[in-house]
């Protein structure tokens, strides 16, 4: 009763803000004689999805291209909005990091409909015939091996919290289903507490703050969704002198891998996007040059980042990476 | 101009209780509707998953009978394979090997024969035939997706929603661990003599000094010196 009461108040407050302008800006011109490529993104509000587009803008001037980013401020109705001027602007190509993987669908579809090529990337839209191709995390089999070390580092026994990323995104389900296909097979591993942080920093240190005066008494570890949200639970751990609880992210961030490094983070999952944005621009360079066969979906395996092998990774990738597109 | 009192009083401006109870009703009626259809849901994280016809289950026994045991045929050897890993790792995966996508790992079905020398809680180490190396086949749990994608027969664009193939390479993993690692675990000893088709993960170079750590999906046991044989696949 109280919660559906709390919701209805929560509704009305939705619904006053819901005037607030949220049009996107119109796109600029080109600069003359270049084709236009747009790179979409869900937030800028983390280091990772900037990295994540200023790579894919930056190999898309490389390859000759006038590239623009979009941010989404993960708002659906904001992502179609730009969605509306890119395809209104000529724009040739966009490289797309959908905000919501059921609710993105119909921005790709759109785009194809006007004969624009989407190549996704780190996200994933439900769907197969709409966007060119996916370019994505093995999320599932990240967490998965992020599991198995968080077992082998808490000697499978042992409390611990985990705090989830945005709902509305596969991807935070399958990093919470493949660390719990793991994990949940020890039965001295106990999950006190599962809590959504939106894959935020700031919400993920209120989060902690608020966990660690329910369960802070035994706790061993936490497990974040992503290292955004991992910082954050470190920053809240610091502030209450808890350095005994061992953080794990999932990204491959700079600042974690260095937290790493510093032996203040246990680890984090290697996502490489880097590899994954320059792969998308190449991907849109030879659509624009007249290529039209692609992969529907092109997986990217996960490495776990640890302190026996920081030294293997940093700058979002590994050192020694001799992928096409990577450094 | 003058003024009519009497058409104030019938005026149809509802008086201030009147204005107090219209509003009331209308807020009621809001706030019911909003009970009844409110703009935010509260759902458990696995309650907001896509309703799906897709059973991972059948997906799994299908991808056992008609990918992966028909492809057990094309194993290589696990000796060359260690061999070849150790000359050049790219060329070795280029060639008996695969990846998916633009991942760095590779992925290697390969078969072998020796004898056991250990079976322990990290596994069941074999020392090859040839002095090929030794391989440590796991006899625990068995996770990740190196099994469903080993032989390349899933294409990862098979499910609209990823979270289907990854349910499907658990079931298939379960598959491993019923049908193999169970029969493995507890019919292996050490000085038997054991045949084997497995499934090997290398990311760069093979550790050394250190078995190869490989999934095992077909063996076949015989006890040294007189003991009896059987077979799990």
């Amino acid at each position: 009763m109280n919660r559906r009461i709390s919701i209805a108040v929560l509704s009305l407050a939705i619904l006053a803000g819901c005037s607030k302008n949220t049009a996107a800006p119109a796109p600029a011109a080109a600069a003359p004689g270049k084709a236009r490529v747009a790179v979409v993104i869900s937030t800028l509000n983390n280091p990772w999805f900037v990295v994540l587009g200023n790579t894919a803008k930056a190999r898309a001037e490389e390859l000759g291209y006038d590239a623009t980013i979009f941010n989404s401020e993960n708002d659906t109705a904001k992502e179609a909005s730009h969605f509306e001027n890119i395809l209104a602007g000529g724009y040739k190509a966009i490289i797309f990091n959908a905000t919501d993987s059921d609710g993105s669908i119909a921005n790709v579809r759109k785009a194809k409909a006007a004969g624009v090529p989407v190549f996704c990337i780190d996200r994933e839209i439900n769907a197969t015939d709409a966007a060119t191709s996916q370019i994505l995390s093995d999320n599932h089999g990240g967490c998965v091996a992020l599991g198995q070390h968080f077992v082998e580092a808490l000697d499978g026994k042992g409390s611990y919290v985990e705090i989830l990323g945005y709902l509305g995104d596969n991807n935070a389900h399958n990093r919470s289903k493949g660390f719990h296909e793991v994990v949940d097979n020890y039965p001295e591993l106990k999950m006190v507490a599962q809590q959504a942080a939106d894959f935020d920093r700031a919400k993920a240190l209120e989060v902690m703050e608020t966990l660690l005066q329910k369960h802070g008494d035994g706790l061993a570890a936490v497990f974040c969704g992503n290292d955004a949200m991992a910082m954050g639970a470190y920053q809240a751990l610091a502030a209450a002198g808890r350095t005994d609880v061992k953080v794990f992210g999932f990204d491959g961030a700079d600042e974690a891998v260095k937290l790493i490094a510093d032996g203040k983070i246990a680890a984090t999952g290697m996502q490489f996007p880097k590899t994954m944005a320059r792969q998308a621009a190449e991907y849109a360079n030879d659509w624009i040059k007249g290529k039209r066969d692609y992969p529907q979906k092109v997986p990217v395996a996960v490495e776990v980042v640890t302190a026996e092998n920081v030294g293997d990774y940093g700058d979002y990738g590994a050192k020694a990476d001799t992928r096409p597109g990577t450094n | 101009m003058s003024v009519k009192p009497a058409l104030m009083t019938d005026s149809p401006t509802p008086r201030p209780s009147t204005r107090w109870l219209v509003a009331a009703v209308a807020l009621a009626a809001v706030a019911g509707l909003l009970w009844r259809f409110p703009l935010v849901r509260i759902r458990r994280l696995d309650a907001t998953a896509t309703k799906s016809t897709f059973d991972p289950r059948d997906f799994a026994e299908r991808h056992w009978a008609n990918d992966l045991l028909p492809a057990l045929d094309a194993a290589r050897d696990a000796g060359e394979v260690m061999a070849a890993i150790r000359r050049d790792s790219a060329e070795a995966c280029r060639s008996l090997g695969r990846t998916v996508g633009l991942s760095r790992s590779c992925l290697y079905l390969v078969r072998g024969q020796g004898t056991i020398a250990e079976v322990g809680p990290s596994g069941c180490r074999v020392t090859l035939d040839g002095d090929a190396g030794e391989a440590l086949l796991a006899t625990g749990l068995v996770f990740g997706t190196a099994v469903r994608d080993v032989t390349g027969t899933v294409d990862p664009a098979a499910r609209t929603d990823s979270r289907e193939l990854a349910a499907a390479a658990s079931e298939i993993n379960r598959l491993v661990q019923e049908r193999v690692i169970a029969p493995l675990a507890s019919g292996a000893n050490a000085g038997g003599r054991i045949e084997f088709v497995a499934c090997g993960q290398v990311q760069g170079k093979l550790p050394e000094g250190t078995p190869w750590k490989l999934i095992p999906v077909q063996i076949t046991l015989q006890e040294a010196p007189s003991g009896s044989e059987g077979t799990s696949r």
